[in-house]
């Protein structure tokens, strides 16, 4: 899963992006590429966001907000996090549903732009 | 047994313990009697869904705050005051607020816990990104509030000193000795003092040990060493503050600062506001990162950090191992049944044991007690949520009546039990499932690896660097990977079966095939690598459907690998046919994955060229990005191999009736990726589908006859 988040204006004049949508205008402030999960954990979890889609920040965290975690908890995925580690860090693989970990992502990213000073719309895409 | 944490997690302890309810609770000779355990949290842990010999992955959990009563617990006096020492209701909630802050510290600084983070915080965490090196001078404090730890985790990308000033070492030396005169003491007056000196001395050491390759302790002058107190179990509390001590600190981060002679930003990291503004007037950057507190909430054994871009959390194991340090003894309780047992001091413990951070400990058997005292096992009458796990054989093959929980409870399984039926005594085997939750198991079989192929390959190329070696070994030779040892044990196997390693007992072989990979990239040859490929059943099943269908859409590839495969994991299930995409035999078109792995012959290559630019084709001008696709899929060719059929035609000039001037160019446009470079340093690159290339010189549109 890519979550990309920018800071701008949509131009339905604008240019396209490498997957032929219309992207908005604007800096990047934030992306990631989600390692161990896919965007289609996103529909599992009930949202209706779209992947590919561009959503302003306020109506994607409305697509997240009413999504149920406990959906679809029966279909689970591991996620890798790094541990310090006497003598060298090492790598922890944990088992979560992927619903769970999909929502934990988004909602972690709409927290962290939410308190970024930004001036003009935001908007998010998760692929 | 006295094992680390590495240890741990090879014997699997910790790991695979039963679904359930567990009481968390610590004992420590400073303030309670041995036998005495006082409650710090629930945790309910999850089953674990995935066989623990398929794949070395640790249980999901949650905590919840919940002192339990400390003995001695006074009643309501009704007496107004506000002096603790006064009032033993007022000092008795203070001791529950020192548990609880030891608490929220522990679980901070293994990652569980993060600090609320300010605007300001955030923008110069932000500016840190265009930084690559970073110094970073901490007080005492934040050596073991978690706050150093969370930053080391969200710059893992930058390269990071630690200056710590000698101060905090001398700081914490006085600790210790704190805790060590009031060992064995059972003094519930202890409590405070004990608890917040080993947090500080456990945190701040575990700390340095782990990061001692970028830690560097700064030296003062020793005669300012005189304004700091001294340890004195009687005296004041060495937690007040205290002016002087503030100032030299101060003043040795000044002199670490102008001793300094290097470009890299630096930051002083104090959670004390007041050292923050005094620092800040001082003119010396400070990065103040709140202290980190404890919710009534659940907290997750995950969370996704922004800042870091990944998960981050910890497993059960190392949850357990960081408590241990700071409440002294803790165990894991379900019902009366004790699962773990952990405490960090006993006699005679050496510095080697405490840099290793060995602990002693006692687990219970799988499904059974630790045999601590007064807890009973399950055979004395306790029903535990599920029951032993049997372990298939070394070879991975599952024992009858042995069948994991996880593979039980797939959709092949009927309806499951409930739990009242499984307590009720219900057959072994298929009984030790009782999860009703997991109605869908995807477990990550060892048919499709969790590894990027550009992964595997670069394990291959550590293998034919190395000669014989074992999978250790192999991860060892690799440059940067993050992989795991059991990650990479199953892309060994696969380039085992597709007969690139050869493996015998625990040492692999590059075979004779390696070869030729390593020309088919230097040729950059993908049809090549696609065939030795083939050999793994998985892929070559899908390539064969794929073909068959001509294109799919992405929803269907889950239940069409299910099918020919078996049961798969979602997300590995997902990836597979990235490896068609990188291997350039397929290719994808917005919610399609297509065939791409057709050659057809020039002539048929060129009417289909015709073919694609009648229908794209404006007044006899085609767009490359319109053609090249149209062309993909007439002719069942992915953007990989068109390209350079058609550039090929362009260059023997085949197609005479068509013009393809170049252009200056724009941001490529890009679609899917295909396997590049050395075996040693795999890697891929995207596809640029909106031009080709004559020479170096793109040609973004063709002109041909119209109509």
């Amino acid at each position: 899963m890519q979550i990309r988040v920018l800071e701008g204006m949509y131009d339905p004049h604008g240019g396209i992006d490498q997957d032929d949508a219309l992207e908005p205008k604007g800096r990047e402030i934030w992306s990631a590429e989600v390692e161990d999960l896919t965007a289609a954990a996103l529909h599992a979890a009930g949202t209706l966001v779209d992947p590919g889609t561009w959503y302003k920040l306020e109506q994607f965290k409305e697509l997240v907000n009413v999504a149920d975690p406990a959906q679809n908890a029966n279909v689970f995925s591991t996620v890798s996090t790094r541990q310090s580690g006497v003598g060298r860090p090492w790598i922890a693989v944990i088992e979560i549903a992927e619903s769970a970990a999909a929502l934990m992502v988004c909602r972690s990213v709409i927290e962290h732009v939410e308190q970024l000073k930004t001036v003009n719309g935001v908007w998010i895409r998760v692929e | 047994m006295q094992i680390t944490l590495h240890q741990c997690g090879q014997a699997r302890h910790l790991q695979g313990v039963p679904a359930g309810l567990y009481d968390v609770e610590y004992t420590d000779s400073t303030h309670l009697n041995p036998t005495e355990w006082v409650r710090l949290a629930t945790l309910d842990v999850q089953s674990s869904v995935i066989p623990l010999e398929d794949n070395n992955t640790e249980q999901f959990y949650t905590l919840t705050k919940a002192i339990g009563d400390l003995p001695g617990k006074p009643r309501a006096s009704g007496a107004i005051t506000t002096n603790s020492k006064l009032d033993p209701v007022l000092e008795y909630n203070s001791k529950i607020r020192t548990i609880q802050d030891t608490l929220a510290l522990a679980l901070g600084r293994v990652g569980l816990l993060a600090p609320e983070v300010s605007a300001e915080l955030l923008e110069q965490l932000l500016r840190l990104d265009e930084q690559k090196g970073v110094v970073l001078v901490p007080d005492t404090n934040a050596l073991h509030n978690g706050a150093v730890h969370w930053l080391l985790r969200v710059l893992h990308g930058h390269s990071v000193w630690l200056m710590p000033v000698v101060a905090s070492m001398t700081t914490i030396q006085t600790r210790d000795a704190t805790v060590k005169a009031l060992a064995n003491k059972f003094k519930i007056s202890n409590l405070g003092q004990a608890l917040r000196s080993r947090g500080l001395v456990n945190g701040a050491l575990g700390l340095l040990e782990r990061n001692r390759a970028r830690c560097q302790v700064v030296e003062i002058d020793p005669s300012l060493l005189r304004y700091q107190r001294m340890a004195s179990p009687s005296g004041t509390d060495p937690d007040q503050g205290d002016v002087l001590e503030d100032r030299l600190i101060i003043e040795a981060i000044h002199g670490v600062l102008r001793s300094m002679r290097s470009r890299a930003a630096r930051f002083v990291v104090t959670s004390d506001v007041h050292v923050a503004r005094i620092l800040t007037a001082e003119g010396i950057e400070v990065l103040f990162v709140p202290t980190i507190t404890l919710a009534e909430t659940a907290v997750s054994c995950l969370r996704y950090d922004t800042l870091a871009r990944g998960f981050v959390g910890a497993p059960l194991r190392a949850f357990a191992w960081e408590l241990a340090h700071a409440f002294g003894s803790i165990r894991l309780v379900q019902g009366e049944t004790e699962m773990a047992m952990l405490e960090c001091y006993w006699p005679g413990k050496t510095p080697a044991e405490w840099a290793s951070e060995t602990l002693r400990c006692r687990f219970a058997p799988r499904g059974g007690a630790t045999g601590g005292e007064g807890k009973k096992s399950p055979e004395n009458g306790t029903v535990t949520d599920a029951a032993p796990v049997t372990r298939p054989s070394a070879h991975g093959d599952l024992a009858a009546g042995s069948v994991p929980q996880s593979i039980v409870a797939s959709s092949t399984e009927p309806e499951p039990e409930t739990r009242a039926e499984a307590q009720a005594g219900k057959p072994a085997g298929r009984q030790a499932v009782h999860h009703p939750q997991i109605k869908r198991f995807v477990p990550i079989t060892t048919a499709i690896p969790r590894a990027s192929l550009p992964q595997m390959l670069r394990l291959l190329g550590s293998a034919r660097r190395l000669g014989p070696s074992t999978a250790e070994g192999i991860v060892g030779g690799l440059h940067g990977d993050m992989i795991t040892v059991d990650m990479a044990r199953r892309a060994l196997e696969i380039l085992r079966r597709i007969r690139l390693l050869d493996q015998t007992n625990d040492t692999y072989r590059p075979t004779s095939d390696v070869e030729l990979v390593v020309a088919a990239l230097r040729t950059s040859d993908l049809d090549s690598l696609s065939s030795v490929m083939g050999r793994f059943d998985p892929y070559r099943l899908f390539l064969e459907a794929l073909r068959a269908r001509g294109q799919l859409k992405r929803a269907e590839v889950v239940p069409l690998i299910r099918d020919l495969v078996g049961a798969t994991a979602t997300g590995a299930s997902e990836r597979l046919p990235r490896f068609h995409i990188i291997l350039g035999q397929a290719w994808t078109d917005g919610d399609s994955i297509l065939d791409g792995s057709q050659r057809t012959t020039d002539r048929d290559a060129i009417d289909a060229f015709k073919a694609a630019f009648q229908a794209v084709a404006s007044v006899g001008i085609a767009r490359v990005l319109d053609l090249l696709p149209r062309f993909c899929a007439l002719t069942r060719t992915s953007p990989w191999a068109a390209k350079r059929q058609i550039e090929r035609f362009v260059a023997a000039r085949d197609l005479p009736a068509y013009s393809f001037q170049p252009a200056a160019g724009s941001k490529p446009v890009t679609r899917d990726e295909t396997i590049t470079g050395t075996l040693d340093g795999a890697t891929t690159e995207p596809v640029v589908i909106d031009r080709l290339y004559l020479g170096e010189r793109p040609v973004f549109t063709v002109e041909g006859p119209s109509g």
